[in-house]
Parts: structure tokens; sequence; C-alpha cells
């Protein structure tokens, strides 16, 4: 397992995305590198622009058939899970751009968990592998 | 290009070459280039996706704001649309208000690979054209 610290987050968000996508773990997953780098993009976007926390702490677990990253901020309690899915069945027009990320993210792994614990949000994504 | 993108007017078509990612890294940027073109008259704006494997909302953000923002809502094309970006149009909804156009001599070893396994897959027309030319 690795764990990753930055403190502070605000106005370091590509350095934060790149440090997660450059770690050994996300690196060696190339055949789901891409995916987790739009879900890694959105997910720490979200917490740095939105959360009001100052920190952000990543876990990455990894074995031969799943790689999960778990994300905890010390910011107010939000439940992204809980946001209304954008209606995409409307005109361009009349939709609501936000949600389209954590939509994506909710799609795009094979598990997505959230839970408000000790003061911090923590949100979990797994992915599984392929066999190789 | 890598991640960088190119943005050329062609008559009343403008013409958005994407690098391999529209991500947060670039997509600001590029909203900030596509704003020059507001107030004139876009009829078709045409992603070039011949180089595109990721993108985000950020990215999405950019082809929102070429439909609602450039002309009076003007045409999207993306041209030679990988698989992945195709499904992640798909998922939102918007394949249904996009034409989506192959061109041979603009693919890269990228979309030679999966045109078959594309098209197969996908409810599209692939045809070839010139960019900036108007179909029948």
């Amino acid at each position: 397992m690795n764990r990753l610290h930055f403190q502070p987050i605000q106005g370091k968000s590509l350095d934060i995305i790149d440090a997660i996508l450059q770690t050994e773990e996300v690196v060696a997953v190339c055949d789901v590198w891409r995916t987790l780098s739009v879900v890694v993009e959105e997910l720490v976007l979200n917490i740095v622009d939105y959360s009001h926390s100052d920190y952000l702490d990543v876990e990455i677990i990894s074995d031969e058939k799943r790689i999960t990253l778990r994300f905890h901020d010390g910011g107010v309690p939000f439940n992204p899970l809980e946001k209304e899915v954008p209606d995409f069945t409307i005109p361009w027009e009349e939709r609501q751009i936000g949600g389209l990320g954590i939509f994506m993210v909710i799609k795009c792994m094979d598990d997505v968990t959230y839970e408000y614990t000790d003061g911090e949000n923590i949100l979990s994504v797994m992915k599984k592998l392929k066999s190789k | 290009m890598s991640d960088d993108f190119k943005v050329s007017l062609n008559g009343t078509a403008l013409i958005i070459e994407t690098g391999k990612s529209l991500n947060t890294t670039n997509s600001p940027e590029l909203i900030e280039e596509l704003s020059k073109y507001v107030g004139q008259t876009i009829q078709k704006v045409v992603f070039d996706a011949s180089e595109l494997v990721t993108i985000s909302s950020s990215g999405l953000r950019a082809i929102y704001f070429a439909k609602l923002r450039l002309g009076n809502s003007p045409e999207i094309v993306f041209v030679n649309c990988a698989k992945e970006i195709y499904n992640v149009l798909k998922m939102i909804g918007l394949t249904s208000s996009i034409k989506f156009m192959e061109i041979e001599s603009k693919k890269t070893v990228r979309s030679r690979d999966n045109i078959e396994e594309f098209a197969a897959n996908n409810d599209v027309v692939c045809y070839s054209m010139k960019l900036g030319q108007d179909e029948d």
C-alpha cells in the first residue's frame, strides 16, 4: 500500500493529480491507467475546489485483481454519491454541467463507496484488473 | 501534438485538432481560445480526435462551450473518434447530436487499430471526407 499526503491543497490540483498518477501502483496498471487518470482528475478537482479541506490523503492498494484508491479529506461532510444524476435526455441548452465528473467516476469504476468517519470524507474507488 | 490542441477557421467551420487528452491541463486554455470566435458565424465545429484517447468532464465542458456559445448552435462533428471517447459521449447522451466521421488520411495508429471494432460495435456511419468539405 502507498499513502500520499498533500497539504496544503489549494492551487495544487495538477501537482496532486500528477503525483498520484506517477505512483508505482498506478503506473503498473497500464491497461486501466487512462481510466484512472480521468477518475483521479475528477476526484482531486472536486476535493480541492469544493471540500474546504486543507489536506488530502490518498491510499493506493493494489494486487493482481484490483486497484483501489481511497481519498481522505477533512472538509465539510459531502457524499458525492447522493448527488443527483444529470439528466442527459434533455437538450444541450437546458443541461446542467455540474455532476458530470462524479457521474463519470461511478460509470468508469467497478465500485465506489463513501463514508464519513472521524471527521473525514472517505471516498474509495476500485477498478478490477484484467487477469494476465 | 501530444496534449496540445490546434484551432483553425476554415470558412464557417471551426476545426479543433486535439492531442491525446482533453482534460483539466488543456481544456481551460481551449475554451479560452474558442472564446475568441464567440460572435462570429460558425456553422460547424469539427473536433479532429484522431489522437484523442482520454476525455474528462473538463474536456466535455469544451464541447458544451462550442455547442452553446459559438455561432447559432453549430453542428458538432467528431473525426476519427476512438471507441473509448465515443463511449464517454454516449454515456452522457451526446452521440445522437454529434456527427461522427472517419477520415483515412488523418488516422493515427490508434484509430486504425480500432476502426473495424468501432464500426462493428457502434451505431455510426463511417465514410471519408476532407476536413471543411460539406457533405451532400
